[in-house]
């Protein structure tokens, strides 16, 4: 059974304060120990459409957090309409009556309780404005969240807008939560804290992303703005500076992925942000950097696409880009992280191996990680370890070949301005020196030596970039990658308490795969199943051409994240298929 | 009087009728420019008596992107920073349609910068029009090329330091032949500065200053949309004939509009078309929709050129 939860949505007209709501509520509930894991839509546009925050609170960490609720808390008609079918029986539906009139569509055993957010902000308030204080008043009261806790954060965000704003917003927040007094009665949830404030923080994919890069010694950041990666740069922009570090807003992705090959060159750990249709221009430099043999890390928050798409939409569709995205043969490791925690380690060490590698590394977060909260174990940097880049011993100063062919296909580089040697960093194909060479037997040669650094990798993959739950006697094995991650756990442990053992193989570095790990994961099973959030099956195709089987593809493109029911409904099926219900009566016989 | 032969009653809104009515309500935030821009632009429309199956806009991505979306015409909802680009390949292809890009400063000065001086540069006939919000609006409110030194903005939290384009200058010096620059406040001006360009061969740019209240003006606090009119009204100075170098912007600074370049320069497909005439004689034979910008028609020479040639006629 799932650990105690209380699962809130909150819909409303995108610029409404729906977002601020949820977060300051999610925020409060984490300072009085509670865990949090929030989820956000929002819609392309900068005013207008439908946005819905959901968060969900419970005592124990959360792997996942689905996209059903029990209280849905409807700013206007489109909300409720919208999100009504999304409701957990015997859920509770607040609604603002002045913007809800129609509550015919709700059907089922739904309690519907009218908040007047408009009146009482109006009346208590004296601006409308405050709506989504008295729905944040109302909420804390619901959740068991206390009150002064939730005014010690609403001050903190007005306080720069003067005694009269913080007032009225306060006075509507009160006014919630007094509402919340008189009508909540035993729908009340209670939750007990676990963990102790100061062990844990709430922060997002994207701000654990460049707090990772801080931690790895980034020193140079080059992006350009795109949804859902922006808050990277965003981020960067006021806190690389603090650490020596140098950020610059570039005029497009291919300058900013070009000055970062250039910082690189120069010995700076690099880095640059971007989102699909940023990452396909960075293409041809992405190949200039795996030729040159330069350490640069990408960041790709993945969103919806083709093309513009689906630009504010969860989907894993870049995998093949990254692994395969270029003209002419250029070998780069891709990571995905499968939380906010891995989005921290994980960009730590996409640093490591670049610097180890000599190569361009591919961080494939997403939207969803990108723009989620989440309670995580404050992060430990003395876990993160930063690699440096190879350098030459004395003895191969003496005739230095910037690209010399190692055993592990690693040579030692230079940075420029190193008396006795020059660091030659060519486009085209080249020897050993750095020099033009455009043999056959040469480019042969140098493709080898390019390559072998993945194989002298993949070996070490296995060591450490996958998460596998084998479980004993299991028929089936689940495979998934990136912000699968939680709703796969989830949907494995309910399968369990029906009797059903699934293994789950989810690695951390899907380019190079950590073959020998999942060789073995593949050979203790009857069926795989492999789940991802895309429309072609993009990692299933990979597995498949490499391991050579026939694993039972579950895809979605929904824009949203899928969810432990989901995949928990594809488990049962395929578990049907091998173990089908006993032929039943005669009928069956003569059929 | 029976009902069916009662007139409909005329539109409400002058721009209804170039609107593209299910798709409103738009996106744009309340006080946001970009709407005036557009009335002005349909009005302009409206005056010109274009026949509008010819008229053909194109836009990147961004707030001002959008406007494509909303009109009545044929649109082309293209690529970040690359309207241009497409808009060039689309006129050359067929240079009977009328082609007006409308996109926001950091599409068409940052991503797309190069394309806007190429085109200007070999005068491709058509209308530039720039909504210069000085940000990027759809992101969320980051610095752009054109974001004033001191400004703050998210990728700029301590204030901007770099120095902004001054897109007339840019224009000018690239080749543009026609170069205007208006507030939103100037709905006047600005409607007969678009009809002016459109109604002008080769490359024509319109710059629009225009207010997002939503992400510039509240981070720098500079009010709402009617404050930003009210600063346009007070602090923009009407200098028509300004000479470029002159009319950079700076934050919060005087805005100083007008119609500053006005010249006339063969177009790109004008100038094609006469050169490789010239040389190729009647062997050039024009793309389709060419034909008028060639005097003779060569397309009957050629042919009999043709089998003259391979039937080695020598007699
Ligand atoms: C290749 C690529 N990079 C980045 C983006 C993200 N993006 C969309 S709109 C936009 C900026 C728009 O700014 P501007 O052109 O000034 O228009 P405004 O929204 O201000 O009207 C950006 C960076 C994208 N869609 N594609
Ligand atoms: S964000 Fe700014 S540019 Fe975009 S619609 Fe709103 S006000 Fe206009
Ligand atoms: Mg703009």
């Amino acid at each position: 059974m799932s650990a105690p939860h209380v699962l809130i949505r909150i819909g409303g007209e995108g610029g409404e304060g729906i977002i601020s709501t949820g977060d300051l509520l999610s925020r409060a509930a984490s300072r009085q120990g509670l865990c949090i894991m929030t989820y956000r839509t929002y819609p392309a546009e900068i005013k207008g459409g439908l946005a819905q925050f959901q968060m969900k609170l419970a005592s124990d960490p959360i792997r996942s957090i689905g996209l059903r609720f029990q209280h849905l808390m409807a700013f206007n008609q489109e909300a409720l309409d919208a999100f009504h079918d999304g409701m957990l029986k015997g859920g509770t539906i607040y609604y603002d009556p002045a913007e809800c009139p129609d509550l015919s569509k709700v059907s089922g055993e739904i309690e519907r309780v009218p908040i007047p957010l408009t009146d009482l902000a109006k009346e208590k308030g004296g601006s409308i404005r405050g709506k989504n204080m008295v729905a944040l008043g109302f909420l804390s009261r619901l959740a068991s969240v206390d009150l002064e806790t939730v005014a010690g954060l609403v001050r903190e965000k007005f306080k720069r807008k003067g005694e009269k704003v913080l007032d009225s917003n306060l006075a509507s927040l009160n006014a919630g939560y007094d509402l919340g007094d008189q009508t909540i009665d035993g729908r009340g949830v209670k939750l007990t804290p676990k963990s102790q404030r100061g062990q844990s923080i709430v922060i997002s994919g994207n701000e654990a992303t460049m707090l990772g890069a801080l931690a790895a010694g980034c020193k140079y950041m080059a992006g350009y703005p795109i949804t859902p990666a922006s808050s990277i740069l965003e981020f960067a922009t006021r806190h690389l500076p603090r650490f020596g570090g140098t950020v610059v807003q570039a005029e497009d992705e291919i300058s900013a992925m070009a000055s970062c090959i250039g910082a690189s060159f120069v010995g700076k750990k690099a880095m640059t942000a971007t989102s699909g249709p940023g990452l396909m221009l960075k293409g041809e430099l992405i190949t200039l950097a795996s030729t040159q043999e330069l350490p640069v890390v990408i960041i790709d928050v993945q969103r919806g696409g083709p093309s513009t798409g689906l630009p504010t939409k969860q989907e894993q569709s870049d995998l093949k880009f990254a692994i395969y995205g270029t003209a002419g043969e250029a070998p780069k490791i891709v990571v995905a992280p499968a939380t906010v925690e891995d989005c921290f380690y994980l960009t730590a060490k996409a640093f490591s191996l670049a610097e180890e590698y000599q190569m361009p590394v591919i961080v494939l977060s997403d939207t969803n990680l990108a723009v989620r909260t989440e309670t995580v174990p404050e992060f430990d940097v003395s876990r993160v370890d930063v690699a440096e880049r190879l350098r030459p011993t004395p003895e191969q100063m003496k005739d230095y070949k910037r690209y010399e062919d190692t055993p592990t296909g690693v040579s030692p580089i230079i940075d420029p301005g190193t008396p006795g040697g020059l660091h030659i960093a060519p486009g085209l194909e080249h020897d050993e020196y750095g020099t033009p060479c455009y043999t056959g037997v040469n480019h042969t040669k140098m493709n080898a030596k390019r390559f072998r650094k993945l194989e002298t990798l993949s070996k070490r993959a296995e060591e450490w970039m996958a998460d596998w739950a084998p479980v004993e006697g299991a028929e089936l094995c689940i495979i998934g990658w990136g912000s699968t991650k939680g709703a796969i756990q989830e949907a494995c442990q309910m399968a369990a308490e029906r009797g059903i053992r699934v293994s789950h193989f989810h690695p951390r570095i899907v380019a190079p795969l950590p073959e020998a790990q999942i060789r073995e994961a593949l050979s203790k099973v009857k069926k795989v199943i492999v789940v991802e959030e895309n429309f072609t099956g993009q990692f299933s195709h990979f597995l498949k051409a490499k391991f050579k089987f026939d694993p039972v593809e579950v895809l979605r493109s929904m824009g949203v994240p899928i969810t432990p029911d989901e995949v928990l409904e594809e488990i049962v099926k395929v578990h049907e298929t091998l173990h089908p219900a006993k032929p039943q009566g005669a009928s069956y016989a003569h059929r | 009087m029976s009902a069916d032969v009662i007139a409909p009653p005329p539109p409400e809104n002058p721009t209804e009728d170039w609107l593209r009515e299910e798709r409103i309500p738009h996106i744009w935030c309340p006080g946001c420019g970009i709407g005036t821009s557009v009335n002005c632009f349909t009005q302009a429309l409206e005056e010109s008596k274009l026949d509008r199956d010819n008229v053909v806009i194109v836009s990147g991505i961004g707030c001002t992107g959008r406007v494509a979306g909303y009109l009545k015409l044929d649109s082309f909802h293209t690529t970040h920073g690359r309207p241009i680009p497409f808009a060039t390949g689309l006129k050359l292809a067929n240079p009977k349609l009328k082609v007006i890009v409308y996109s926001g400063d950091g599409d068409l000065f940052a991503i797309g910068g190069n394309h806007f001086f190429h085109a200007a540069r070999r005068n491709v006939d058509m209308t530039v029009i720039c909504v210069n919000n000085m940000t990027y609006g759809m992101t969320g409110g980051q610095v752009t090329p054109t974001t004033p030194i001191g400004a703050k903005a998210t990728t700029s939290p301590f204030g901007n330091i770099e120095e902004p384009f001054n897109l007339p200058f840019i224009a000018h010096s690239c080749g543009a032949v026609y170069v205007a620059r208006w507030t939103s406040f100037h709905v006047r001006q600005l409607t007969k500065a678009i009809r002016d360009a459109i109604a002008k061969p080769g490359f024509t740019f319109v710059e629009v200053i225009s207010p997002c209240p939503t992400l510039f003006s509240r981070r720098n606090r500079l009010g709402d949309g009617l404050d930003a009119m009210k600063f346009y009204k007070a602090h923009s100075e009407i200098r028509n004939g300004a000479d470029t170098r002159e009319v950079a912007i700076s934050h919060q600074s005087k805005i100083i509009c007008g119609k500053f370049v006005d010249i006339t320069r063969t177009t790109w497909h004008d100038a094609q078309a006469a050169h490789l005439h010239r040389v190729m004689g009647n062997r050039f034979v024009p793309p389709r929709n060419w034909e008028h910008l060639i005097k003779s028609d060569p397309m009957e020479d050629l042919v009999a050129e043709t089998i003259r040639d391979s039937s080695g006629d020598g007699s």
